[in-house]
C-alpha cells in the first residue's frame, strides 16, 4: 500500500480514537454492565427476591382484572402481563392508559405468585440507569429526548466500525500482534501490545457489537428521516405502512380468555411456556393476545405466537411478526448485541469481551498521548497532552467509580419513587465529575489511576456486605430461598473488587526515569514528564 | 430571523466543503448521501416494501462507513467528496420524483 495512504488511514484511526474514544469507552463499559440488567434489577430490589419456582401459584387473572377495574374506564394503548421467571419471580402487569386530558400514563403492578399480595412499588433505578445510559445516554428531553441520544450512540457505533476497519488496515502484522506482549519493555510498548492483543482477539466480537450497535442506534435517526422522504410522513407513518393490515376493534364486547389458561399454552415449536402476554383490544370481540416465548428455535429476542383473546384460536403472524428473511435478520440484532442466545456463560463471555474492548479503547488513547508526550511526535505543547492524559484517566475511571456509587445510592434512597432515577442520575454525574476533578487536581497520572482503581476495587468489595446489611438477607438465605441472581451479583462484585485492587497494586506509581521525555525543541522546548511540575 | 440559521448552516457547510474536502466528505456528505441513497433505494428496488426497507436499513451502516472510509482511502481528496455530493443529488432527485408507496 502507498505510504501516504497508510498514513491517512492511520490518521483516521487515531483521530476517531482520540476524538470519540472516551465516549466509546463509556458506551462499551456501560454496555458491559447493561447486559446484566435483570440480575442487577434483582439485586437492587430485596422485596422482589422471591422463590424462583412456586408449586401452586395463585391465579393472576382476577388480580389483573381487578387492577384494570381500579384504573377506571380509561382507554388503554398497551397492556401486558409478565409471568414469573427465574430473574423476575413475580407477576408483572403493565398498562399504558390515556386519561381524559389525552395524556398517556404508564401504570405497573407486581404480585407475589405465592400469596397474590401486591409487591411494594419501586421506581426505575440502578438497573434502568445502567441500561438506558448505554442505550441513549439518558439524553434529556430539553435537548431532543432519548431518540436523539439513541441516534448519537448509533453514530458512535459507526465510529467504532470505522475504527475497526482502519485498525485492521493499519496493523499489517496482525497475526504476529496476536501473540506479542512485551512485558519487560516500556510502559508505552506494553500498552501498545495490550491494545493490539485485545483488539485482535476481540475482533469478531467488536465487529458484531459495532454493527448491531450502530444499527440499533441509527435506526432511531434514520426512521424519521426515511419516513419523511419515502412515505412523506414521519416514523409512525412509515411503521404504519410497513406494519401491514392491522386488526381493528369491532366494538362488540366479549369475555376475555383467562390469563392463567394462556400461561399453560406451550410454544408450538419449542414447548416453552410463555414468559409474557401482550393484549390488544381488551374486552372486544377482535381482541388479540400476543404470547412471547423464550426463543429455542430462532435467534430472536422472543418467539411470538398470536391467538384470539376471546376464543384462543391461533392467528397468523402479520406485519413485523412475519418470519421473512429480512425480518429474521432484523430480529437477530438485539440478541446478538445483548448476548441473549447462549445463557449465562455467553453473557459472561460478552462481559469479558466488552470490558476488554473498553480497556483497548482507553489504552489506544493512552498510547497516542504517550507517544506525543514522550517522543518527537506531536505538534502541541506537552501541557496539552498532559491534560488529555488527565482527561482520559478522569473520564474512564470516573465512570467506573460513578457506576459503582449508584449501587449504594439506589439502596440508600428513601425519597419518592418517581424521583429515584433522577437522584441516581445526579449522583452518577456528581461522582463522575469528582473523579474528573481528582484526575486534574493531581500531578501524577499514574498514581491517580492507581488510587481511582483501588477506590473502585474497595467500593466493589464493600457492596456485598452493604447489600447483606441493608436488605437483612444474607447471600446464603437468598440461595436457600431459591433466588440465585442477587448472590451471584454479590460474588461478581467481590471478585471484580479484589481484581481491581490487585491490578492497582501492580501498576507503576510513576513513569520510570529513563522513559521520561527528552527535550523536544520542536515540540515546545523543555522536557515535560508525565508527573507535571 | 428564521432564515438566518439555515443560511449560516449552508454557508458553513459550503466553506467546510471547499476548505476541508476529506473531512467534510466523511463528516457531512457521507451522511447526506447515505440517507438520500437509502431512501432512493427503498423506492426503486423490486420486491415487497417491507423487505426493501428492512434490507436497505440493514445495509445503511455499511454504506455510511464505506463512504467515510473511501474519503480517507482515495488519494485525491475531491473525488470521493464530489461523488458523494453527486450521489446525494441523484438520489434526492429520485426521492423527489417518485411517488410514495402504499
Amino acid at each position: 500500500m502507498q505510504r501516504d495512504r497508510r498514513v491517512r488511514i492511520y490518521d483516521a484511526h487515531s483521530w476517531t480514537g482520540i476524538s470519540l474514544g472516551l465516549v466509546l469507552f463509556v458506551v462499551c463499559f456501560t454496555g458491559s454492565l447493561a447486559m446484566f440488567y435483570h440480575e442487577i434489577h434483582s439485586w437492587q430490589d430485596p422485596a422482589a427476591r422471591l422463590p424462583a419456582e412456586v408449586a401452586a401459584p395463585v391465579p393472576v387473572d382476577p388480580l389483573f382484572r381487578d387492577w384494570k377495574a381500579e384504573l377506571g374506564d380509561v382507554e388503554t394503548t398497551f397492556m401486558a402481563l409478565n409471568y414469573p421467571s427465574a430473574m423476575e419471580p413475580y407477576y408483572h402487569g403493565q398498562i399504558n392508559a390515556r386519561g381524559e386530558d389525552g395524556e398517556i400514563s404508564f401504570e405497573q403492578r407486581r404480585w407475589n405468585p405465592q400469596t397474590g399480595e401486591v409487591l411494594p412499588e419501586r421506581g426505575e433505578g440502578l438497573a434502568t440507569w445502567l441500561r438506558d445510559f448505554h442505550r441513549d445516554l439518558m439524553w434529556p428531553a430539553a435537548l431532543g429526548g432519548r431518540q436523539i441520544g439513541r441516534g448519537l450512540v448509533g453514530i458512535f457505533g459507526i465510529v467504532m466500525m470505522l475504527s475497526i476497519v482502519t485498525g485492521i488496515i493499519t496493523h499489517r502484522k496482525i497475526l504476529k500482534e496476536m501473540f506479542t506482549l512485551r512485558r519487560t519493555r516500556s510502559v508505552r510498548v506494553k500498552w501498545k501490545d495490550a491494545h493490539n492483543v485485545l483488539g485482535v482477539w476481540s475482533l469478531p466480537f467488536s465487529v458484531v457489537m459495532a454493527f448491531t450497535g450502530a444499527w440499533l442506534g441509527i435506526v432511531a435517526l434514520l426512521l424519521p428521516v426515511t419516513g419523511l422522504l419515502v412515505v412523506e410522513g414521519d416514523a409512525e407513518k412509515l411503521l404504519e405502512v410497513l406494519g401491514g393490515d392491522q386488526i381493528v376493534a369491532t366494538g362488540k364486547p366479549a369475555e376475555m380468555l383467562s390469563l392463567d389458561l394462556v400461561a399453560q399454552r406451550p410454544h408450538s415449536g419449542s414447548d416453552n411456556p410463555p414468559v409474557a402476554v401482550y393484549m390488544t383490544h381488551w374486552g372486544d370481540e377482535a381482541a388479540i393476545y400476543e404470547l412471547q416465548y423464550l426463543p429455542d428455535t430462532e435467534l430472536l429476542y422472543y418467539e411470538p405466537e398470536r391467538i384470539s383473546g376471546v376464543t384462543g384460536a391461533v392467528l397468523p403472524l402479520t406485519g413485523f411478526l412475519e418470519r421473512t428473511p429480512g425480518l429474521r435478520v432484523l430480529g437477530s440484532m438485539a440478541p446478538l448485541h445483548y448476548g441473549l442466545y447462549g445463557g449465562l456463560a455467553l453473557k459472561l463471555l460478552y462481559f469479558a469481551l466488552g470490558i476488554a474492548l473498553s480497556v483497548m479503547v482507553a489504552l489506544g488513547n493512552m498510547v497516542w498521548i504517550e507517544r506525543r508526550l514522550h517522543s518527537a511526535e506531536g505538534s502541541r505543547s506537552p501541557r496539552f497532552y498532559d491534560r488529555l492524559s488527565k482527561l482520559t484517566v478522569g473520564v474512564c475511571l470516573g465512570v467506573v467509580l460513578a457506576s459503582i456509587a449508584i449501587f449504594f445510592v439506589d439502596r440508600l434512597y428513601t425519597g419518592p419513587e418517581e424521583s429515584r432515577i433522577t437522584t441516581i442520575g445526579w449522583s452518577y454525574f456528581l461522582v463522575w465529575a469528582a473523579g474528573l476533578i481528582f484526575a486534574f487536581a493531581r500531578r501524577n497520572n499514574y498514581q491517580t489511576t492507581r488510587l481511582l482503581l483501588a477506590a473502585s476495587g474497595f467500593a466493589l468489595m464493600t457492596l456485598p456486605v452493604f447489600n447483606a446489611l441493608t436488605s437483612n438477607m444474607m447471600p446464603w438465605t437468598s440461595l436457600q430461598a431459591g433466588h440465585a441472581a442477587s448472590p451471584a451479583v454479590d460474588l461478581a462484585l467481590l471478585i471484580f473488587g479484589i481484581g481491581a485492587v490487585l491490578v492497582a497494586q501492580r501498576m507503576p506509581s510513576s513513569r520510570r526515569e529513563r522513559e521520561k521525555r527528552r527535550a523536544q525543541p520542536e515540540a515546545g522546548g523543555a522536557a515535560a514528564p508525565l508527573v507535571s511540575p | 430571523m428564521m432564515w438566518l440559521i439555515p443560511t449560516v448552516l449552508i454557508a458553513l457547510v459550503l466553506w467546510f466543503t471547499w476548505r476541508k474536502p476529506r473531512l467534510s466528505g466523511s463528516v457531512v456528505w457521507s451522511l447526506v448521501a447515505t440517507v438520500l441513497l437509502t431512501s432512493a433505494l427503498m423506492l426503486v428496488l423490486p420486491g415487497p416494501l417491507r423487505e426493501r426497507v428492512v434490507w436497505v436499513a440493514l445495509a445503511s451502516p455499511l454504506i455510511w462507513v464505506g463512504a467515510i472510509f473511501w474519503c480517507h482511502w482515495d488519494a485525491r481528496p475531491r473525488r470521493p467528496q464530489l461523488t458523494l455530493i453527486g450521489v446525494a443529488l441523484a438520489a434526492g432527485l429520485v426521492v423527489y420524483l417518485l411517488p410514495p408507496p402504499g
